[in-house]
């Protein structure tokens, strides 16, 4: 399916005959992706692929979409299923022309981007200035853009510096109707400070805690807070591919670590080091997603797996710990607070914190957030849950990950990680975490990708219902059904989600696949 | 292996496009973060390594059938492996290999780039890349006082390469090269009017039926005439000898080497010295041939297992083309009296291609010259005075484009620094 003739033929004037194409090897190209655990295939084929170069040319394209009824949807770095249009023949708008750093704040601590900037790129720029960014929890290789405007945003470093959806400031966005709008202070002519105000904020409208996906429009410029970096403005790698290290530990800054006998001290442990206020990286992650991390090949990951130094059942509960400081004194109080806490709560600390050499072979992951995609390396990533809370229920929803998740891998459909691969990632520096139970399935094999859809739905059908705890915002969480039962439990969400869709996007050719769609919008 | 025996890997794309960038450990700015020409300037997807894969499986699938933005989308590619490098340090898989698979299906099924027929042809007919006759291979050698290999046993061969046998601009390099060698005392013929192509473009244009023959044939006349050691100054050569010629399953009996590997063991052995300054502040480009070209590697033979339920394992070594050829030319530069090197940002296993590789000078000229401008402005960049590299192809591709902008930014191939300083 193609886009009508007179439809294309305007689309081609707003950005000349090379920016546009519907030739099927290009579509196809932007058809496939993966499900996050649920397989990979070709979804719907877009009728065609548009590059604009400005928000001019993208307020140009939406309204010839909406002139035309052509569904049509942005698209970023595009990383799974939820980046490419849904609908089959509708418009895929790759913002990849898109991918300027037009200002960055230094007083007022903020970078101005295009969608096509990604974290690598943002954050090399930053550093020379003395200020980094939130990566988040997919890598360097993403959509800062993306992130802070139309989806999720957690980030290894969202402890100290904050989630995407919390980063944001000034936004420029172009309504699913075509009209530009400038939000916040950028709406006043007060600069990019603010993504609020004056008068009620929108920014809950625009993409809430999961992000409206590119059901809304699309987003051409954004602000987002920068952070305070007291490391080096470059710094030096040493090492080949893939094996790349710090040439020598970062002073001041800390990488380490800290296990606790239960879970109860596990917990107590992550409120007071919110409390005290002394990290910008607090997490867990799953033992068999660090062995892929530490290893350069999945020959190499089993090998080390096979040894048993890191199997679950025997290594109690771990935290792992980001610490920075402008002064060595400062990072002295910061330890010997942590090592205080640590002690409080019956724990141990590891990782080195005083030994250089440790360091440098710990630091570079917590600054560079390169490595990620190294969890797709043997067989696709999947997460489930993907729910935010107190520590103390995203503790309880990690436990119920494993026991759910127990099932599928002793069928065989899961890869074997010990059944416990959970990742938490504390977030907004107090008492709050991110949670999402990752598990690995072979696309190739449909058993198991069927087998990562049935343990996404289930969790997604059973875990906030049955045990009262949050709700899951990744997988299949826009599925109508999650939405339609979910929507009734809180405050009818659903109903004020199509409320908005409609009065936005009257014509509902913004992708609204991902989002919110026509079959979940009833009252209840 | 034909694409198809890579359909697994093709359906276990990530869609992550680190095959886009350079190693995210390695960036250091915005302006030069990216590792890939072709989505630099083509920006659809479809024009990178994933985006190719994907429209492969496509057509494996019958999902599609060839068409000529297809044939752009593939051949629109320098087949630098910038993308194997990065997406091996997340993955498993083989980009370049797939790369090279699906162009030798296109090839296969009548759909190379006209112009690429045209160039084999002319490989074909006289078993060089430059569609020039081969009575003139051996003329950049006329005058020069140095050994025919058949005339008797000789430890070192110097293959000098099509495009120094046949560009008037570089050919003085090749001649250079011999004096040099000749001074410090090395024992080296050439092969002259019998030298052929090393059949390593071929091999990336996806002709790999006719690098087989060159491979066959140059290694056969290698082994038979008892050489120690083959050396090039080029870098395209090179990597073919180094990296491709051990798949073709015959014994080798002879070290491969780039030339600035051989001068920088006579440099350390005393045999070379370097009499005069040059007082110039230079960056380097690392070729990619030097780079990620520079090792033996066999592509899988298919077997995968699974442990764990789901881990995918493969039988065969994973190697990632990050041990190339940094240390000598750099150690060259930096023995030259007066000479100061700078490096880019993008160098080594990272280094950016120059744009003339994989067919591209051939048949997307206006490309080749894009990607050398962008590569000329990393070098400006630095604050050197000129960019030096050691590859025909590059500094041929480098020249022209600072000619189409009447730049006066200086390129240099790394024997020519080499003569002056001596």
């Amino acid at each position: 399916m193609t886009i009508p003739r007179d439809a294309y033929k305007s689309l081609e004037d707003v950005v000349g005959e090379i920016n546009i194409s519907e030739d099927l090897a290009v579509r196809d190209s932007y058809a496939f992706n993966h499900d996050f655990g649920a397989g990979s295939d070709f979804y719907a084929r877009p009728g065609a692929v548009i590059l604009p170069g400005s928000a001019e040319e993208v307020q140009s394209i939406v309204k010839v979409c909406n002139r035309y009824g052509v569904v049509y949807k942005a698209h970023c770095t595009g990383w799974a299923k939820f980046s490419n249009v849904l609908v089959e023949g509708g418009l895929l708008v790759d913002l990849r022309r898109m991918n300027r750093i037009l200002e960055i704040d230094e007083k007022n601590q903020f970078a101005v981007i295009e969608p096509y900037v990604t974290g690598g790129q943002l954050q090399a720029e930053l550093m020379k200035l003395g200020y980094n960014c939130n990566i988040i929890g997919a890598g360097a290789c993403v959509s800062i853009l993306a992130g802070c405007t139309s989806g999720w945003g957690w980030g290894f470093s969202s402890f100290g510096y904050g989630i995407a959806s919390r980063n944001l400031l000034g936004v420029e966005w172009v309504r699913p109707t075509g009209e530009l709008v400038r939000l916040g202070s950028l709406g006043q002519g007060a600069g990019w400070f603010s993504s609020d105000g004056p008068g009620p904020s929108v920014r809950a409208i625009l993409r809430g805690m999961g992000g409206a996906l590119g059901a809304l429009g699309i987003f051409t410029k954004c602000a987002t807070k920068i952070y305070h970096w007291p490391g080096p403005r470059t710094i030096d790698v040493a090492g080949r591919a893939p094996n790349y290290v710090l040439a020598k530990a970062i002073p001041n800054l800390v990488a380490c670590a800290a296990s606790f006998p239960s879970y109860e001290n596990y917990v107590n442990a992550l409120y007071k080091i919110g409390d005290a206020e002394i990290a910008f990286s607090l997490s867990r992650y799953g033992l068999f997603d660090g062995v892929l991390q530490a290893t350069e090949s999945s020959q190499a990951a089993y090998d080390l797996w096979k040894t048993g130094k890191f199997d679950p059942a025997k290594r109690g509960h771990f935290l792992v710990i980001g610490m920075q400081a402008d002064t060595t004194a400062e990072m002295d109080w910061k330890l010997k607070v942590l090592e205080d806490i640590v002690a409080e709560e019956k724990g141990q600390v590891g990782g080195g914190p005083r030994d250089p050499e440790s360091q440098r072979r710990r630091q570079f992951g917590y600054i560079k957030i390169d490595r990620p995609a190294v969890c797709f390396r043997p067989a696709q990533l999947g997460s489930s849950m993907g729910s935010q809370g107190a520590h103390d229920m995203v503790m309880k929803q990690y436990e119920l990950g494993v026991k759910y998740k127990k099932e599928y891998v002793d069928s065989g459909k899961l890869l074997d990680d010990g059944y416990d691969n959970a990742y938490m990632m504390g977030i907004e520096g107090g008492a709050f975490s991110h949670i999402e139970e990752l598990f690995h399935i072979d696309p190739v094999d449909p058993e198991s990708a069927k087998g990562g859809y049935e343990f996404i739905k289930k969790i997604t059908d059973e875990v906030p219902e049955k045990y009262h705890l949050s709700l899951p915002t990744l997988g299949i969480f826009f599925d109508p059904q999650v939405c339609l039962r979910y929507g009734s439990l809180m405050f009818n969400y659903h109903v004020w989600q199509t409320r908005v869709k409609k009065a936005l996007d009257p014509k509902n050719v913004s992708d609204p696949t991902c989002y919110i769609t026509e079959n979940t919008g009833k009252e209840k | 292996m034909a694409i198809e025996d890579y359909k697994n890997d093709l359906i276990r794309d990530a869609r992550c496009s680190h095959c886009k960038w350079i190693p995210f450990a390695q960036m250091k700015s915005w302006r030069f973060a990216s590792g890939c020409p072709s989505i630099d300037k083509y920006n659809f997807h479809t024009w990178s390594a994933s985006g190719r894969q994907i429209a492969a499986l496509a057509l494996i699938d019958g999902r599609i059938g060839y068409s000529d933005t297809f044939v752009d989308a593939i051949f629109q590619c320098q087949m630098c492996g910038s993308c194997d490098i990065a997406c091996k340090i997340v993955n498993d898989r083989e980009p370049l290999e797939m790369l090279r698979e699906i162009r030798a299906k296109f090839v296969k099924d009548g759909y190379a780039p006209l112009m690429h027929t045209a160039t084999i042809e002319g490989l074909k007919r006289d078993d060089n890349m430059l569609g020039k006759p081969s009575a003139d291979r051996a003329k950049w050698a006329e005058g020069l006082d140095v050994k025919d290999a058949s005339a008797g046993k000789s430890d070192v061969i110097y293959h000098a390469g099509c495009i120094f046998s046949y560009n008037p601009e570089l050919q003085r390099i090749a001649r250079n090269t011999i004096s040099l060698l000749k001074k410090a005392g090395v024992d080296v013929a050439i092969m002259g009017k019998r030298e052929i192509c090393c059949g390593g473009r071929a091999y990336s244009m996806g002709y790999q039926g006719e690098f087989l023959k060159y491979a066959e044939s140059n290694i056969d006349a290698w082994n038979n005439l008892g050489a120690k050691i083959v050396v090039t100054s080029c870098a395209d050569g090179f990597g073919t000898f180094r990296e491709l010629y051990p798949r073709v399953g015959k014994k080798m009996n002879f070290e491969i080497l780039h030339i600035t590997e051989l001068l920088d063991r006579l440099i350390k052995d005393g045999k070379l010295k370097f009499t005069k300054k040059i007082p110039m502040q230079v960056t380097y480009h690392d070729p990619c041939n030097l780079a990620r070209g520079a090792q033996v590697f066999i592509p899988n033979p298919g077997k995968e297992h699974k442990v764990l339920n789901q881990l995918v394992i493969r039988d065969w070594q994973k190697v990632i083309r990050s041990n190339g050829v940094y240390a000598p030319p750099r150690n060259i530069i930096r023995s030259i009296p007066g000479m100061r090197l700078v490096e880019m940002e993008r160098i080594e296993e990272y280094t950016y291609c120059c744009g003339a590789g994989g067919g591209v000078k051939e048949t997307y000229p206006d490309f080749a010259l894009w990607t050398a401008h962008e590569r000329l402005e990393e070098a400006k960049a630095t604050g050197a005075e000129a960019l030096v590299t050691a590859c025909g192809w590059c500094e041929s591709n480098f020249t022209d484009a600072i000619a189409e902008r009447g730049d006066s930014f200086k390129v240099y191939d790394i024997m020519e620094l080499i003569q002056q300083a001596m």
